[in-house]
């Protein structure tokens, strides 16, 4: 038992088999459901919005169109189900390089712009989850920039 | 199943909420005529064997249900003709009192006051005050035969001080009135002994103090002290309202928690009302507990609410998703409740079955109000941006904690925590073992030191050898036992061993008087203070003694030994207790049975009794329903450990907890152990329901249990902390046992509390250590949901 309890200690605890998203591994889930969560924040999630995130996912993880939109549905049906974005972030902080992390900030920023305008609960969700990931507000501020100019 | 409810609620919400208002009014009717409802009766126990022997010779022996007013002058003695005429007064003014046994009223002044004297001519009785002396025309003479007749009648230490500054009276009550077989109303009582006794003889300047004791004036007292529930209750509620709009930053979403538990109590006492219930003084602080539970609730309501209203919901959208995610552990939360106040039905005292009664429906109402009239009535409200910029604004430093608390659930940190858990847990258990049931300070446990009922209580003990605190020991003989040398001398042995037991302060038995009125026949000569063994001497010895008394009947069958204590405190009373049923024991003689017991202290030792063997199966049946939900709902063995374990340890943190400060366990005390381990619960239901959610997302415990924490865990710290803070405010109040109750409450909210952020993550996290998980976990659900 104290073997257990002390390989338990070094490895951390295992995760159970997940039931839901088979499709999508877990790191593509969270950072999907992140950027639901940034298009429902201004009360509107609207087809161009899905559109937008599906977009996205499918370019940046080399997605089929198929499995992109089977991603996005599966994330939002996790961020409905989960009343707090930690465990998303928490999962791209841990799962995603520097790199991948400052990609996914300018994702987030092009999915709070795609309905055209950028809503302050929209702006403060994206700056708090840069906060999280250990990102710098110029790292932020470059990525939406970035974002704004594609938009 | 609860997405399909879900939908329902919301279809038919205005009709939902047209039936409530209208259930509201009605019950609001009927509320406004509630009234409080005291009664002796109520608090016995009557199922137990002491009781038995109570109600079988209630109506032969008093001093169970007894007032007693003293006269006590502040300056001299009472030998003048001043005191004497304000002591006929007092007599003839509690004579006239409602609910007096006018033939069991006795002073100096009553004829049932008389004293026997042996004579050269024979045995001389006469009253204490002679049936010529009046209290308007008695001389100096006169009172010096009555101070005589006192003195050998043995009334020093009975009816007059043993210093002589005071006298007393004694009455017994009727619950009913003979005549009109009305109950007596205590509480009309109690107000005429203070103004009509107390008031008139006890004036400012004046030259008498007036002490009055009795469980008719200690429910007064009791019934004055909860007048002031009613400003505790005004306070917690102001800090409750504070802290939920500090938590919510709505107006609306602080209106809708306290506007549901306000309703819910309307609905209560409705309903207690049309079912004839009163509300008893020792249970009004329950109507206000019934009120934090639903706040309690009502705060992880608008907790799932503002989450969702913050992330872009609409009202109806967030109201939906509050009321679909909480409907289960909302009703196992409140279903354990339920269960828990139901246990106290398990204590035979009429009192504490009311009071579970009027509980469970108070919880069982919550149910309606919380979980399914709140979240109907937030899908109304509209809420604007800028309270979601509010509440993402608090949200930032919620984060910041709970993310310091989520850390508890790190392997090694797990193991820390649960090591130091279990490390408290065995201290105090073993600390716990000394805890007591019963009163541990003299005079009322109800109410402080301090008190006025105390004060007199101390001062009638100081003044007389014999107060409140009698336990009657009933003897059953056969007929004429009482001129039998054996049976004489058995309880003459009996009278003995008791009257040399810690804590007794005067035994009154037949065998005694008998002893004192042989050595009387024989000038007095000490050599002849022992019971005759001729049955002829003996008859003359008994023969003085007459059975009102209460030391025999009529036939001599039954033999009482007055046991007087020198106070209420439960060890004093076990100690007496034990050493008749030692004797008993130790002593049998064939046709003579010792009952225990009659006199209050008699009936205080059935209901601390009838406490101490309740307790451990009310609280097993707590857990036997805890366990059952949670099986129920996560058909997960871990789950049970990880609820129940944390509960048990806040519960003996709780013990410890009442050692320490001395609380008792007594009527007042265990409704709050049983109850506050159904409210423990609550945040573990909470806490468990989502971490169970997670894992069957496939999180691993640690991470499961940060995200609970981020979604449900300020809202549980939050709720202990407004609880605590509302029912702390209960210390200051005049009553002992609402000061106890609040300062229990206050620890067992917080612990509790602390239990489920800590210890059950910690325990989560070292089953899944020990146990790891072959199968994929299932989201709450079973008979419950979905």
């Amino acid at each position: 038992m104290l073997d257990r309890i002390l390989n338990f200690i070094a490895r951390g605890p295992a995760a159970p088999a997940p039931q839901l998203e088979s499709a999508a591994t877990r790191r593509e889930l969270a950072a999907a459901a992140l950027m639901v969560e940034a298009a429902r924040l201004d009360k509107s999630f609207d087809a161009a919005e899905r559109a937008a995130i599906i977009r996205v996912v499918k370019e940046r993880f080399s997605l089929s169109p198929e499995d992109a939109t089977e991603l996005v549905a599966v994330a939002e049906q996790a961020e409905r189900r989960n009343y707090d974005p930690w465990v998303f972030v928490e999962t791209v902080k841990r799962s995603f390089s520097e790199e991948e992390k400052k990609d996914l900030l300018k994702a987030l920023w092009q999915v709070a712009y795609a309905d055209g305008g950028l809503h302050k609960f929209e702006s403060y969700l994206v700056n708090h989850v840069s906060k999280q990931l250990g990102l710098s507000k110029e790292d932020c501020e470059t990525a939406r920039k970035a974002a704004e100019e594609a938009a | 199943m609860v997405k399909l409810l879900e939908a329902l609620v919301f279809k038919t919400r205005a009709l939902i909420l047209a039936c409530l208002a209208v259930f509201t009014v009605i019950c609001g009717y009927s509320a406004v005529q509630l009234s409080l409802d005291a009664g002796f009766d109520k608090q016995l126990p009557n199922g137990h064997e002491y009781i038995q022997t109570f109600q079988e010779y209630r109506e032969k022996l008093f001093g169970s249900n007894r007032i007693i007013v003293v006269l006590e002058a502040k300056e001299g003695t009472v030998w003048n003709k001043e005191f004497f005429q304000t002591y006929k007064n007092l007599t003839d003014d509690i004579f006239f009192l409602p609910g007096v046994a006018r033939h069991t009223v006795t002073s100096l002044w009553t004829p049932n006051t008389r004293y026997l004297e042996i004579t050269e001519e024979g045995i001389r009785a006469d009253d204490v005050i002679g049936g010529n002396v009046t209290a308007e025309t008695m001389t100096e003479d006169d009172l010096g035969n009555i101070e005589n007749n006192v003195i050998r009648g043995g009334f020093v230490g009975r009816l007059v001080a043993e210093d002589f500054t005071a006298a007393m009276i004694t009455a017994e009550l009727l619950e009913y009135n003979p005549q009109t077989q009305k109950k007596l109303d205590y509480f009309d009582l109690a107000a005429k002994l203070e103004k009509e006794i107390r008031s008139k003889y006890e004036v400012e300047g004046g030259d008498y103090n007036v002490r009055i004791i009795g469980f008719a004036k200690l429910i007064g007292d009791i019934a004055d002290g909860a007048q002031t529930v009613v400003i505790f209750f005004i306070a917690a509620f102001i800090l409750t309202v504070l802290s939920v709009y500090l938590y919510s930053r709505s107006a609306i979403l602080t209106f809708l928690p306290l506007f549901c538990s306000l309703t819910s109590l309307v609905w209560q006492f409705g309903i207690l009302h049309f079912l004839g219930y009163g509300l008893d003084p020792l249970a009004i602080l329950v109507p206000f507990l019934v009120f934090a539970i639903g706040v309690s609730h009502g705060v992880q309501q608008i907790n799932l609410i503002t989450a969702e209203i913050s992330r872009g919901a609409n009202a109806e959208e967030a109201a939906r998703s509050s009321f679909s995610g909480l409907l289960i552990p909302g009703t196992m939360a409140l279903v354990t409740d339920l269960v828990g106040f139901g246990t106290l039905y398990m204590i035979e005292i009429q009192m504490i079955q009311e009071l579970a009664i009027t509980a469970s429906i108070g919880v069982a109402l919550k149910i309606i109000t919380n979980l399914l009239m709140l979240p109907i009535l937030a899908s109304y409200f509209t809420f604007d941006e800028g309270f979601a910029d509010r509440v993402a604004r608090a949200r930032e430093f919620r984060m910041k904690i709970m993310n310091v608390l989520g850390n508890i659930a790190n392997p090694k940190t797990a193991v820390v925590t649960f090591l130091i858990s279990v490390t408290l847990f065995v201290v105090a258990v073993i600390e716990s073992q000394n805890r007591h049931v019963g009163a541990l300070h003299p005079g009322s446990p109800e109410l402080k030191d301090d008190a006025r009922y105390n004060v007199d209580s101390n001062v009638i003990a100081g003044k007389f050898a014999l107060g409140l605190n009698l336990l009657t020991v009933v003897v059953e003989t056969p007929s004429e036992a009482c001129i039998k040398y054996p049976y004489m001398e058995y309880l003459n042995r009996f009278s003995w061993h008791m009257q040399n037991v810690d804590g007794v302060s005067l035994v009154l038995s037949l065998p005694y008087a008998a002893k004192n009125s042989s050595s009387g026949w024989n000038e007095g000569n000490l050599k002849w203070r022992a019971l005759p063994r001729n049955q002829f001497a003996l008859v003359q010895a008994v023969g003085p003694v007459p059975p009102s008394t209460g030391l025999l009947n009529q036939d001599c069958s039954v033999l009482s030994q007055l046991i007087f204590l020198e106070d209420s405190k439960a060890t004093t009373i076990e100690t007496a207790v034990e050493a008749v049923e030692q004797y008993r024991a130790e002593n049998p003689l064939e046709g003579v049975t010792i009952r225990l017991a009659s006199g209050n202290m008699g009936v205080q030792a059935a209901v601390n009794d009838a406490i101490e063997e309740a307790e451990l199966p009310m609280i097993l049946w707590v857990y036997v329903a805890i366990v059952a939900l949670v099986i129920l709902t996560y058909r997960d063995w871990r789950a049970t450990v990880a609820c129940t374990v944390p509960l048990t340890f806040a519960t003996f943190f709780g013990y410890w907890f009442m050692e320490i400060l001395q609380i008792g366990l007594t009527v007042a005390t265990l409704p709050v152990i049983v109850l506050a381990v159904g409210l423990g619960v609550d945040y573990a239901f909470y806490i468990y329901n989502r971490v169970q959610f997670h894992l069957a997302e496939g999180f691993n415990v640690t991470d499961a249990y940060k995200q609970t924490l981020h979604e449900t865990g300020m809202a549980v710290v939050f709720t202990a902390i407004t609880m605590a803070i509302g029912v702390s405010t209960w210390t200051f109040s005049p009553l002992k046992f609402q000061a106890d109750m609040g300062l229990l409450l206050t620890f067992m909210f917080m612990t509790n509390m602390i239990m489920a952020i800590t210890t059950l993550p910690s325990i989560a996290v070292i089953l899944d250590m020990i146990f790891p998980r072959k199968k994929p976990v299932k989201a709450p659900s079973g008979a419950l949901a979905h």
